[in-house]
């Protein structure tokens, strides 16, 4: 194990040994490592992408979601169709004929002497 | 019931950090976002602690990573090209991704984990299926070969403060 990795744990904020900081620090090259770790996480940190704006990621998550609740209220709707269509046709197309509440007749002894 | 919203919110950013520089590229990063928060959604229950939760997100985000550079690898045997990261003109951009890339695979994962997203040792031994030393050791690992292949662009950030985050 390199006996430097405590130069790690510690600008990691990891639990590690004081007087082992202190020996791998009081080497040769250990305090130019030290600084060469920090400024390779700012290198790292810099270069890395940024984040999306939090407007930006919150318009996307609420889109999101508005699809969601579409797609869940369109399932509802087809399955609450499928339910009930069947039994409102049964209802409209009864099998025997409606009962005639008026009827109509037409005369045609005295059309034809019309003028 | 998962609150997913939540979890995206308090995870989001980390992860496509982690995600663009484990698979190279920010657009592939915020798909495979997506992708993770679709698998939290079907989880039907979560870890306990915010730790625990953080650690079995970047997980799944680690396994979809390594999928995804998997099926690059077929694409580039077969002689398909595959995505760059690079960006025209960012030379330290394009030095720092073939640093990383020239890392061993899971040596890159825990440096990204806590250097990009700010997990702990213990919540990437979990996310890695590592042990809490052999985190530390694998991070250090991967700093100093790092340090080696990036020297000019660390002078050039030594000009600079520096600030311990």
């Amino acid at each position: 194990m390199d006996t430097h990795d405590v130069i790690s744990a510690f600008i990691d904020n990891e639990p590690f040994d004081a007087g082992e900081l202190a020996r791998a620090l009081a080497q040769p090259g250990g305090r130019d490592l030290l600084l060469d770790l920090v400024a390779l996480r700012a290198l790292v940190q810099e270069d890395g992408m940024a984040p999306a704006p939090a407007a930006k990621s919150g318009a996307a998550t609420r889109t999101a979601w508005m699809a969601v609740g579409f797609l869940a209220a369109s399932i509802i709707f087809a399955l609450a169709t499928a339910l009930v269509l069947p039994g409102m046709l049964r209802q409209r197309v009864p099998d025997a004929p409606p009962r005639p509440d008026r009827v109509v007749t037409f005369d045609t002894a005295g059309s034809g002497n019309a003028q | 019931m998962v609150d997913a919203e939540a979890l995206f919110a308090a995870h989001q950013s980390g992860l496509v950090r982690y995600l663009s520089r484990a698979v190279g590229h920010p657009d592939t990063a915020r798909d495979l976002t997506q992708d993770v928060f679709v698998r939290v959604v079907a989880s039907e229950a979560l870890p306990g602690t915010d730790g625990e939760r953080r650690a079995w997100i970047f997980r799944i985000a680690r396994n979809l990573a390594i999928d995804y550079r998997r099926r690059q690898q077929v694409r580039a045997e077969d002689g398909r090209p595959i995505e760059l990261a690079r960006r025209a003109g960012q030379d330290t951009s394009m030095a720092i991704n073939e640093a990383l890339a020239g890392l061993d695979a899971v040596d890159r994962d825990v440096f990204l984990m806590r250097e990009v997203a700010g997990l702990s040792y213990a919540e990437i031994a979990v996310a890695c299926d590592l042990t809490n030393d052999a985190v530390r050791s694998r991070i250090h690992r991967a700093r100093l070969q790092l340090r080696a292949q990036l020297r000019d662009p660390l002078a050039a950030a030594r000009e600079k403060p520096l600030r311990n985050r």
